[in-house]
């Protein structure tokens, strides 16, 4: 190499370094932006409807980044996440309700059994072919669905069966996780969702992130790369069951109502994998994009069409998810991540002429 | 002792029905190695066809078995090729075709909720058909005429489909399919066109299933739901895969329904049905009828 | 000591012996072959090793230790790897990415993986190609992949199931010559082989197998003039001619 070219190189690298510090830089603006958007939100949206509707958006992106820990990264489907937000919501409610424990203690409570009864479902069913998993998670759900319906004292606790619990909104506050409007509950479930971005975002880039993109996509080359690939999945199925828990508290205290059908249905299963599999699956953005799309699908369809046709929500996600599915098999965030680069690559070309000009 | 004998003969032979569901979930996995979702729609679907052909024209049920079997396979097949083929080819080179059994769990919520829409969610069932209520006598025993009718129905299916499968020349194709379909494709064999012929039968068989159920049973949008998750549970104590499995798994399920409220609330039976299922899944994950599940 | 040596190894599927009484072993630093006509048991001895199968009969010690019923991935943390015969990419990742999952056998660290994953791609001369997806490569790249993943584990025993097979003839003698690169650094390595003439320029010694038998072994040399090799190879019309 002629010291011409090696000056060139370095000339080259240079502007690469250049280019990517301002790539990094566009980044961090853009996530600020957006950062400061969702928390400035509430000062400028004040109709409590329509609030109600973006807290719930954000209680969807949480539960779907939750599940894509499973669903996304080992490449497995869990199709009764349901179960999960159920133990979360009944543990937290009843014991706030029987024995006057903080919602925030029996949260974590619930967590805690929840990640029991993930490792229960995945221990013998990540050995084998994903449909045993997916089949397990479904018929789990559907008969813990069932137990409780007809369950009306579970030893000392009680259930109250189909009829669910109602939470007497009295004591408001903080430590009661119970508040008269609806802003300390968005910016609750927005930390929250941050929080699970944060913490999906950590383990994309991990040796469990690795290994669990590793063992999804080809687990016989995993394992001989080193990768216990069963115990991986795992270990992403404990804390997705934890985490996914979580968002069961908050919705009973959201709601101050929890029964049966509405929170260990299939329903809500299917409403998650579908957020996720449209959005995209095993990617960050991907839980968000799809709850910013199909959420508001969903509540508006059921505003305006709730009495006449109940299930066009879910018609309408079937379509949607076999049209993504087709046309464009990793969600919506391909080509919306292309087109966002598009635009940087764009920034970047501008802002580069303009300084060599 | 007498009312448990005749309890668990009529839990046997209703359980030959789930089997008969189940036995279409199976065929399905066993050759496209994905889990139908939507098979308890496609089970409903066939309610509704056998339902609307006895109530329109007054002949008796099983003879609807003419127009829903042909009807349900052509069924399968097209929503084979039209709607899951795509997305099996978008995802050629992934191992488990997750997307594909997703999109499933998609066609399960358009079929069941376009079904409300259209016939709305009243329970329909066929009053005056010769098999309704009917009862035979088997000494002190009562047994029921149309879940009998019913379980000799699934039985004649059963070994049908084993003959097909090991005799024919299609039944051979399909199983090459399911063994291995890189090599079958390279003997010439047309992969995608034995995946809609394989759909197409697990679907008309989930309409025969749907015939030896109209007699007795109400018609309704979300009754596949019902069966869905019973199929689940059989095909995995049965092993995924296994026809005898499924029939046999079938029973058993059957069986704990009917003499187990004889000692315990009728909840704890359905816990004990869970349970059986979390238990083959630890201690025999291959299915009592073990079939690799990997074949 | 040798650093494998396989005793009376048995493998059976329901009726059908794959592998008999295998016996066989490799010293540190030595490049052995397996070899046999297709069908032979070579790559279930291979999967026998490799811990993807559990022996019937016999006993496999790595480095003096039995091995027998130890999973793959307790078998890559002990230095012990392998590559497939089919290739399988992670293919929706980088290159760099793909080695890397191999390198985080020996840290926890994603900074000293990627590092460590860099330097066996440099070493292998396929930097340039970290950032293209594993999809998206040649056959004789993702054989290279193959390989480099398998190195980034650290091994001290590699297994290399057929990393020739479907390479042109150019290609063929680059992988040569990365296999004598990985032996110069002190890696032992057993390879099953198909391509005769990539054989007699690497190996230090053959074994040849026949129905799941021991028939020969020896030099390259030896071999290429044992009877009992040509007959295996060439069929009984041989004897008759």
């Amino acid at each position: 190499m002629t010291g011409k070219d090696i000056a060139k190189e370095a000339q080259i690298q240079v502007e690469t370094n250049d280019s990517t510090l301002l790539r990094k830089k566009i980044e961090k603006l853009s996530l600020l932006l957006i950062a400061g958007l969702a928390f400035g939100l509430p000062l400028v949206m004040r109709s409590p409807t329509y609030l109600h509707i973006v807290i719930l958006i954000y209680f969807y992106a949480y539960l779907t980044t939750s599940w894509n820990m499973v669903g996304g990264f080992a490449g497995v489907l869990p199709m009764g996440h349901a179960v999960f937000i159920g133990t979360g919501a009944y543990t937290s409610t009843v014991l706030s309700l029987q024995y006057g424990i903080s919602p925030w203690i029996g949260m974590i409570i619930g967590g805690v059994i929840a990640t029991f009864i993930g490792i229960l479902i995945g221990l013998p069913t990540f050995k084998m072919r994903g449909a045993y998993f997916a089949l397990a998670t479904i018929a789990f759900a559907e008969g813990m669905r069932v137990m409780v319906e007809n369950i009306e004292y579970l030893g000392p606790f009680q259930l109250n069966g189909p009829r669910g619990l109602q939470i007497p909104p009295l004591n408001t506050g903080l430590s009661n996780f119970m508040f008269a409007n609806k802003e300390p509950y968005y910016y609750i479930i927005l930390v929250m969702l941050i929080l699970v971005l944060g913490i999906t975002w950590f383990i994309s880039r991990s040796k469990l992130g690795y290994y669990l993109n590793a063992g999804g996509e080809e687990p016989e080359a995993a394992m001989a790369l080193g990768v216990n690939v069963s115990r991986a999945k795992l270990i992403a199925m404990a804390i997705s069951s934890f985490l996914t828990a979580l968002a069961g508290t908050f919705y009973a205290q959201f709601s101050l109502f929890i029964h049966p059908k509405s929170i260990i249905s299939l329903d809500l299963s299917f409403e998650i994998a579908f957020i996720a599999l449209i959005g995209g699956r095993g990617s960050i953005a991907g839980p968000i994009l799809g709850a910013l799309l199909l959420r508001p699908v969903s509540d508006f369809s059921r505003i305006y069409f709730g009495d006449v046709f109940p299930g066009l929500h879910l018609v309408i996600f079937g379509v949607v998810l076999i049209l993504v599915m087709i046309y464009q098999p990793r969600g919506i965030q391909e080509p919306l991540t292309r087109i966002y680069e598009k635009i940087v690559d764009r920034i970047v070309a501008k802002y580069s002429r303009g300084v060599t000009a | 002792m007498l009312f448990i004998l005749e309890d668990a003969i009529n839990g046997i032979l209703m359980g030959s029905i789930y089997g008969l569901t189940a036995m279409g979930l199976t065929i399905i996995f066993g050759v496209l190695k994905v889990i139908n979702f939507a098979h308890g729609s496609l089970l409903m679907i066939g309610m509704y066809v056998a339902y609307w052909t006895v109530a329109l024209t007054g002949i008796h049920p099983y003879l609807s078995l003419f127009i829903v079997i042909p009807a349900m396979y052509l069924f399968g097949y097209y929503l084979q090729d039209i709607v899951i083929k795509p997305i099996f080819k978008a995802e050629k080179d992934v191992r488990e075709p997750i997307t594909v059994i997703i999109v499933t769990t998609g066609v399960w919520y358009i079929l069941d909720n376009m079904t409300l829409l259209f016939f709305g969610p009243q329970y329909r069932s066929i009053d005056d058909n010769p098999l309704k209520g009917k009862m035979m006598e088997l000494g002190e025993i009562m047994i029921s005429v149309p879940k009998l009718w019913g379980f000799v129905t699934a039985t004649i299916t059963a070994f049908a489909i084993y003959y097909f499968l090991q005799y024919t020349r299609m039944g051979r194709a399909i199983r090459a399919t399911s063994l291995d379909r890189d090599a079958a494709s390279l003997s010439g064999i047309n992969q995608y066109k034995i995946y809609n012929i394989a759909f197409g039968m697990g679907t008309a068989v989930a309409g025969i299933a749907a015939v030896t159920l109209v007699p007795f049973y109400n018609t309704f949008p979300s009754v596949g739901v019902l069966f869905d998750i019973k199929g689940f549970i059989i095909v995995v104590l049965g092993g995924l895969g296994s026809i005898h499995g499924a029939i046999i798994g079938g029973m058993i399920i059957g069986l704990i329904e009917s003499v187990g409220p004889q000692f315990m609330a009728a909840t704890w039976t359905e816990a004990i049905v869970y349970g059986l299922f979390l238990l083959v899944l630890f201690v025999k994950p291959s299915g009592l009828f073990g079939v690799k599940y990997d074949w | 000591m040798k650093i494998l040596e396989v005793r009376n190894l048995v493998m059976r599927f329901g009726g059908l012996t794959a592998v008999d009484s295998l016996n066989l072993s490799i010293e540190p630093g030595e490049i052995l072959a397996l070899i046999g006509p297709n069908g032979a048991g070579k790559s279930t001895a291979f999967n026998c090793i490799a811990g993807l199968y559990t022996p019937s009969e016999g006993t496999i010690q790595f480095n003096g230790l039995v091995i027998n019923r130890k999973k793959p991935w307790d078998l890559c943390k002990i230095g012990l790897a392998r590559t497939f015969q089919i290739v399988k990419p992670f293919a929706s990742k980088s290159v760099l990415y793909n080695v890397t999952v191999g390198a985080f056998a020996t840290t926890d660290k994603i900074d000293e993986a990627e590092e460590k994953a860099l330097a066996v791609l440099r070493t292998l001369h396929f930097e340039s190609k970290k950032d293209v997806r594993a999809g998206n490569l040649t056959i004789a790249d993702r054989k290279r992949l193959e390989i480099a993943r398998a190195l980034a584990t650290q091994p001290t025993l590699l297994l290399l199931d057929e990393v020739m097979a479907g390479l042109r003839p150019s290609e063929v003698d680059e992988m040569v010559e990365v296999i004598q690169l990985l032996r110069s650094t002190g890696i032992t390595i057993f390879v099953i082989e198909h391509i005769m003439r990539a054989i007699m320029a690497l190996s230090d010694r053959i074994v040849v197998i026949q129905f799941g038998k021991k028939i020969a072994e020896g030099t390259p040399k030896e071999i290429a003039s044992n009877e009992n090799v040509i007959k295996a190879y060439l069929g009984d019309e041989y004897d008759a001619a």
